[in-house]
């Protein structure tokens, strides 16, 4: 039961909320009778509960809140969001046709589109990892967006490395973006061009930096994704 | 916990044993201080009793030490183990209101339990716990976050029902969760830090 498994499984709020089967409460028990760094964790989330209670009721004691209008509701509901994303995907989606069909009346003509496809990048182990996180490069040139999950701890901004992955050689550096901030689902994205990938496996370096580090401070190794490109 | 920190935990537990049960005073108070603020956390939680819960920790060392000074333990590696489980009984002795045989108050034991003075998340008054939620909760980017947390501690939602209705992956979930409490965590740290400066004349 190391650091990971106990934030991935949610241990620590788990056993708070008293939804630990009786022999994971008691292996979490042991654990944390003897760590300091542990019993933190769920001192802390103790805390954030109370505090969050607190506040509840602090705030529904001072305001009343007006009764929402059904025009609101419908505006607020997560139903009205898919269907306005929808929407605007598709005028998106009509807007590029318009515009490559009227190219020649812009004066961005040169600009081509270019195909773009968005791939979430998984942690894989062992022979897994062959089957995922592969990806066809194709015939006509594109460009990559990766999305990567910084994991747990928040840093000012992420620096991702590829590098090509060679049994023969050291692994190449090939491509890097510095100054990433997470963005949709709180994942970054980072963009590789096609045409500077072959066949072959590569790795992602993730790396973590704070603005209140020192200059001489290095980048936090954060995590390593493979991927393999196939024709 | 990784490997090692087992491993070293075992070893540390192993050694305790045996030198309490070689009448090792020291060793005693090593034992006391090094499990004192884990069993308080886990008898708190039991009991919802603070008066309570410092009863039952002063009896569960009461029964260890005496067990472990004449017998020691079949599994001395097992140390907290043990310990949790004679914390267990007794909470749950309560729980089904047992007549229950206290051992008498040991002053010498009670002598040896450090108290919560070195443990920031319990210096901290309620009011400042709200007031440091209130800013972190205002310095949320996102209202959907700050819903999760509404969501999962305020309405005792679970996790799925909360991923399904605000359409969120149990990633993005467990992220947002963890993140509030490192913010929480380093803040009252932080403040505990500040109020050991004193001023020396």
């Amino acid at each position: 039961m190391d650091e990971k498994y106990i934030n991935e499984n949610m241990l620590v709020e788990r056993y708070l909320k008293g939804k630990l089967t009786a022999e994971q409460a008691a292996a979490f028990e042991e654990q944390f009778l003897s760590s300091d760094e542990l019993l933190n964790e769920l001192e802390a989330a103790e805390r954030l509960g109370q505090g969050l209670h607190d506040m509840s009721a602090l705030e529904n004691a001072h305001v009343t809140k007006k009764p929402t209008s059904n025009v609101v509701s419908l505006f607020q509901s997560p139903r009205y969001a898919m269907a306005a994303s929808f929407m605007l995907l598709v005028s998106l989606g009509v807007s590029s046709v318009l515009l490559q069909k009227n190219a020649h009346l812009s004066e961005f003509d040169s600009n081509q589109a270019i195909p773009t496809e968005i791939i979430p990048l998984v942690s894989v182990r062992g022979a897994a990892g062959s089957e995922l996180n592969t990806l066809p490069l194709g015939d006509t040139p594109k460009q990559f967006v990766l999305m990567l999950d910084p994991g747990f701890e928040t840093y000012s901004h992420y620096r991702a490395t590829v590098y090509q992955l060679d049994s023969a050689k050291e692994p190449a550096m090939l491509w890097q973006v510095n100054e990433m901030l997470p963005g949709y689902e709180d994942m970054l994205a980072l963009s590789v061009p096609s045409s500077v990938l072959n066949p072959g496996d590569y790795e992602i370096q993730l790396e973590g930096w704070q603005d209140e580090w020192p200059a001489n401070h290095g980048f936090e190794q954060l995590d390593t994704k493979t991927f393999k490109i196939k024709k | 916990m990784n490997d090692a920190t087992h491993n070293e935990e075992r070893q540390v537990a192993e050694n305790l044993v045996t030198r309490v049960q070689n009448g090792d005073r020291t060793a005693e108070t090593e034992m006391v201080e090094r499990y004192s603020r884990g069993l308080r956390f886990l008898l708190r939680r039991k009991t919802r009793d603070t008066t309570l819960a410092e009863d039952f920790l002063q009896e569960t060392w009461a029964i260890a030490l005496v067990k472990i000074r004449d017998n020691g333990l079949d599994n001395p590696a097992r140390l907290a183990g043990y310990l949790c489980g004679i914390a267990n009984n007794l909470a749950l002795g309560e729980k089904r209101r047992v007549n229950r045989q206290r051992t008498s108050v040991n002053s010498e034991i009670v002598a040896l339990i450090p108290d919560e003075s070195s443990n920031p998340f319990r210096h901290v008054s309620r009011a400042e716990v709200c007031k440091q939620v209130r800013g972190l909760l205002e310095n949320l980017t996102k209202e959907r976050d700050r819903e999760i947390l509404e969501r999962f501690y305020v309405r005792e939602e679970d996790k799925e029902s909360i991923c399904k209705r605000l359409d969120v992956d149990g990633i993005h979930f467990n992220r947002v969760l963890y993140r509030a409490r490192q913010r929480l965590k380093s803040v009252i740290e932080a403040a505990d830090k500040r109020s050991h400066f004193r001023v020396v004349s």
